[in-house]
């Protein structure tokens, strides 16, 4: 088996590219949406900005760093097939998608901890609870909601 | 080179159109201002999923690139080739395929995302022959392929809409639709 690189050069390659666009995606549909709870700035316009920078600064890192016509990144075997490409793709796409959900979250909680914490109204479900809370400030509301809940019943 | 052909270049490789669209996806699902919409545009995403899922599997389960068994542009013609050699077999387009797949599941449920991601599919599709790596036929029947699963995919989860239903509910459970 003859391998263009292995599959974690190809990860390394990619990723940071998915990772940080989907970052700044991600601050974009927050800022569009008035999902207060998952920006990281304040005001709409500066979360457009961050968001654009993270995008196309991303990109321009990924075809900076190689000629991406000049060769697959991706394994190919001894006739020169191409094999497992797009599941490696896929694979690398929804790991930097997913870790940039997550470092969103995680993110977006700590820096509007106080901001948000003091406005909690609390009524609303979805995604619409982002718009007043953050996203851990609304699952431990739910998770306590749950509990209570939990304990009336047991009580009866 | 060229300025066009250094934008074809860019255009044509596995990753730019690729991460474009998938990353449109976010902005999709999250960035609805209605709650309507919002709704409209997560069935879209849950229709575009399983429309490029499916549209995916013609190409790796069922092998139909094989049973057609064509060569690629450049290895018949002389032709300005400006990306790598694809090995594998020409007919039909694996990437108009999951191009319009896309554009197709999003159109239905949001006209202006679709019209804009048929155009990056088009543009991906036609940067596809313009390099030489596949002919027109290639593209125009891998579109079709798209286009039709997306369809397929649409009207299957319409009768059996208690699927995306509970995978959105889950979402809206855990805060993220």
């Amino acid at each position: 088996m003859v391998t263009a690189s292995s599959f974690w050069d190809y990860f390394w390659q990619y990723f940071p590219l998915v990772f940080f666009s989907s970052l700044g995606m991600l601050q974009i549909a927050a800022a569009r949406a008035d999902l207060k709870g998952l920006t990281f700035l304040k005001r709409p316009l500066p979360c457009y900005l961050f968001g654009a920078v993270a995008i196309v600064g991303a990109f321009i890192w990924f075809y900076a760093t190689g000629d991406r016509n000049a060769e697959p990144l991706i394994s190919i075997d001894e006739k020169g097939k191409l094999f497992f490409g797009e599941t490696q793709t896929f694979a690398t796409f929804m790991a930097g998608a997913f870790c940039a959900l997550v470092a969103t979250l995680l993110v977006s909680s700590v820096v509007n901890a106080r901001i948000t914490s003091s406005t909690d109204k609390g009524a609303h479900y979805g995604l619409d609870a982002l718009k007043e809370t953050t996203f851990f400030q609304a699952i431990t509301r739910d998770l306590a909601k749950g509990v209570r809940h939990f304990s009336n019943l047991i009580r009866g | 080179m060229s300025v066009f052909d250094r934008f074809m270049r860019l255009v044509v490789d596995d990753w730019f159109v690729l991460t474009c669209v998938s990353l449109s996806m976010i902005i999709i699902w999250l960035g609805a201002r209605s709650l309507s919409q919002r709704e409209r545009n997560q069935r879209a995403v849950w229709d575009a999923a399983w429309g490029v899922g499916i549209s995916s599997l013609w190409f790796h389960l069922i092998r139909i690139n094989e049973i057609f068994d064509r060569a690629r542009p450049f290895e018949e013609h002389t032709v300005n080739l400006l990306t790598y050699m694809r090995t594998d077999q020409s007919f039909p387009s694996e990437a108009a395929a999951v191009g319009f797949a896309f554009a197709t599941a999003i159109w239905i449920g949001n006209r202006r995302a679709g019209i804009a991601l048929g155009f990056l599919a088009f543009l991906w599709a036609f940067a596809r022959v313009y390099c030489g790596i596949h002919y027109p036929s290639d593209v125009i029947i891998g579109a079709l392929i798209g286009i039709s699963t997306s369809f397929l995919m649409h009207f299957i989860w319409r009768i059996l809409k208690f699927a995306p239903d509970s995978f959105i509910k889950f979402m809206q459970w855990v805060h993220l639709a």
